[in-house]
């Protein structure tokens, strides 16, 4: 475990929200699996031992190893913390020979930190990988040049999911399709798949053939995305650079996302006042979005700092985009858990309905209206049949007219809005301070100041208090004119309530809860 | 460029599979100084008190709704969509969801489902739990990670009851802005706030401003 100094023998395990996401040797021998709940594990191993994951400590152990590497390939990208890629030509051809390239890797990793290190060298990127994957049991693998189709043909679509960056929603369509294999997924034309999913659907494609070296439709930067941003104060805290940081990686991610764009290999470059410098490229298939641009400023931060170099601020912090690609606009799905957040969500909500009923499980629908009570109403939330979590969200949003915010009606009060709307009224009495019901004409005068709020015999000050703001609804339709004139009052014992008065009764509709 | 080689230290598993299942959910810096935190952990349940709670609660879960978790609102009809979608919860990712209070074990049902497919759940609570079901409850939605918010609206028992309630928060008072004696209208609103964690000792006392 490269974040957890353990023994081999001992099983161990690293858990993030209750679930394995790596474990040891030891511990996969006895049957401990990644994705396997903390019980689940526990039960296949009683003595497994249990660490929480720490994505800043695995970026710090993770920093000698970049570093050797470095030494070794300096055109070397960090995809996270724990694992990394380059091309091996160059130094194939130094070394000998890829296989020599490759025992070479892993016996410095080995050396250095003690580690069971996975090597694979294949024809593109996710084909490596996994091949790095196998060969952390079986030692380093090398697939021979032109059969890494071949050698991914028999693996399980899951791979995709795992380190190929495929939402697991469409991994589960594939499957659902009688996809089982990545030789199944490679078999089929790549035009096919762009027409029925899109962009994604010939990533998947790609990953699947093997032959991924650069992401479909990668182009080299015409010209430069370079944002630099030079600090007049040396910065000592990692938070605050972070933190500085995120104002050139927004301006990167909207300027080259203006253009369709999306970047895929991103160099960071960190300089102290004593000018030391710290450059990293790092590389993210389905494109970085801001929040990833920063999480990888981030873990640099964290493995430089955790080194002796770093000895002063930082004064610049300068981003450059190495690679770009056509942005095929799903990218927000792809990391981050959101597609699985609005998979989860869909399936709970489909449980819900059929343990609770349709109409017990509802979404807010925008409405329009001026009361609190008329302006956004509940529909059931599987109501038109929406079969995947997106359309499920877009339709909760279109319909209630999000786009833009819904607009406030004239004659609607404006925010803050009662955080409490009661179902049903309450009646109450309002007397002025004489004691005389407050009443309110219909020119909107009142014929005392509020002073006391009388609700089931219980009277409650009012110290504060607002209104008469009138509202005459629907006066076109006889039927269902509605005239009420509103007020805010303050009670003395904290509450905050919206009153309304109609034909002289006064009901309090709503709370400031 | 020749072959690619990728090195693949066992840790790589987590990376993968750590940015599928989102980090500890995010909270506005303003609640992150008031619970002395900067993100809520995932698994914990919160009780929120007193005449504010359903602001204090949106007001919590609102950064976590906008990096795209679900909030399921739980036996709570009342909670105003305008209220909750001001203090800046995305109401793109909002379901509400009925239940009878008055049955503790359906209830406690639901709780459970919603914390099966949601990140957050946002629930009033009923006046009595037996324990024997507060606890099976509360263990199913840890693991799932979910982050339950209870209402506790009557003020009861809650208080001293339901071991390992991880933060308790009490509205302790609220100011409010802009009204005047028959003039002006709400503007904004200072809760003052009490925070107890458990496994800390003491009570942390702050301020959160609502506009």
């Amino acid at each position: 475990m490269a974040a957890v100094h353990v023994s081999a023998q001992t099983p161990a395990a690293v858990l993030r929200a209750r679930r394995v996401i790596a474990r040891s040797p030891a511990a996969a021998e006895v049957g401990v699996r990644v994705g396997q709940s903390q019980r689940e594990a526990q039960r296949h191993c009683p003595e497994l031992e249990i660490h929480e994951d720490d994505p800043a400590r695995t970026a710090r152990n993770f920093e000698p190893v970049v570093r050797a590497v470095i030494d070794l390939a300096p055109r070397c990208e960090i995809s996270a913390p724990g694992w990394l890629c380059l091309p091996a030509r160059g130094p194939a051809r130094y070394f000998g020979g890829e296989e020599a390239v490759a025992e070479r890797l892993r016996d410095l990793v080995a050396d250095l930190t003690g580690w069971p290190v996975g090597v694979g060298i294949a024809d593109g990127r996710f084909a490596s990988t996994v091949a790095a994957r196998d060969a952390v049991r079986s030692g380093p693998v090398v697939v021979p040049t032109q059969t890494s189709g071949e050698y991914l043909a028999g693996r399980s679509l899951q791979w995709l999911e795992r380190v190929g960056e495929i939402p697991a929603e469409m991994a589960r369509l594939f499957e659902q399709l009688g996809l089982r294999t990545c030789g199944d997924l490679a078999a089929m034309s790549p035009g096919d798949l762009l027409g029925r999913f899109g962009p994604a659907g010939a990533r998947a494609h790609h990953l699947a053939t093997g032959r991924d070296l650069r992401p479909v439709a990668a182009t080299d930067p015409p010209g430069s995305w370079e944002y630099q941003r030079a600090l007049s104060e040396p910065v000592p805290h990692l938070d605050a650079v972070v933190f500085l940081a995120k104002q050139i990686a927004d301006q990167m991610w909207s300027e080259l996302s203006t253009r369709g764009r999306v970047c895929t290999r991103i160099e960071i470059a960190i300089e102290t006042e004593h000018g030391e410098r710290n450059e990293r490229s790092w590389y993210h298939g389905a494109g970085f979005r801001a929040a990833q641009i920063l999480e990888r400023v981030r873990w640099q931060l964290e493995g430089w700092a955790s080194t002796a170099e770093m000895t002063a601020g930082v004064v610049l912090i300068r981003l450059v985009a190495t690679e770009v690609s056509a942005d095929s606009g799903v990218q927000d799905r792809f990391w981050g858990g959101r597609s699985r957040a609005d998979d989860d969500a869909l399936r709970a909500i489909t449980r819900l309905v059929g343990m609770a009923g349709v109409d017990a499980v509802r979404v807010p629908r925008w409405q329009g209206g001026r009361l609190p009570d008329e302006r956004y109403r509940w529909v059931p939330a599987l109501s038109t049949g929406s079969d995947s979590g997106s359309e499920l969200r877009s339709q909760s949003r279109s319909q209630s007219g999000f786009d833009g915010g819904p607009a406030l009606w004239p004659g609607a009060l404006p925010a803050p809005s009662p955080a409490v709307v009661l179902t049903e009224p309450r009646a109450v009495a309002v007397h002025d301070a004489n004691g005389d019901p407050v009443t309110v004409t219909g020119r909107g005068e009142i014929s005392g100041a509020p002073a006391v709020l009388i609700e089931k015999g219980r009277s409650v000050e009012v110290p504060c208090w607002a209104g008469p703001w009138p509202l005459e609804q629907r006066w076109w339709d006889p039927q269902s004119v509605r005239r009420v004139a509103r007020f805010q009052m303050l009670l003395s014992d904290g509450s905050a309530v919206l009153a309304v008065v109609e034909h002289q009764r006064w009901w309090i509709i709503a709370l400031y809860g | 460029m020749g072959s690619p080689i990728s090195l693949l230290t066992p840790d790589r598993l987590l990376t993968a599979d750590r940015l599928l299942t989102a980090d500890a959910l995010a909270v506005t810096p303003e609640v992150g100084e008031l619970i002395g935190r900067q993100a809520l952990d995932r698994s914990q349940w919160i009780t929120c008190q007193g005449q504010g709670s359903f602001s204090l609660a949106a007001a919590m879960l609102s950064a976590a709704t906008q990096q795209g978790s679900w909030l399921a609102v739980l036996a709570t009809p009342t909670l105003g969509v305008e209220a909750i979608s001001e203090l800046g919860v995305d109401l793109g990712r909002v379901v509400a969801v009925d239940a009878d209070l008055e049955s503790p074990m359906q209830w406690a049902e639901r709780v459970v489902a919603c914390s099966d497919g949601f990140d957050l759940v946002l629930t009033t609570m009923p006046t009595h739990i037996p324990d024997r079901i507060w606890r099976s409850m509360s263990q199913r939605t840890r693991r799932n990670g979910t982050v339950v918010v209870g209402l506790d609206t009557t003020g009861s028992h809650l208080t001293g009851d339901l071991r390992g309630v991880d933060l308790r928060c009490r509205v302790v008072g609220s100011v409010w802005e802009g009204l005047g004696r028959g003039s002006g209208r709400f503007v904004a609103r200072r809760l003052q706030v009490e925070v107890a964690a458990r496994r800390l000792p003491g009570v942390r006392k702050g301020q959160l401003v609502l506009r």
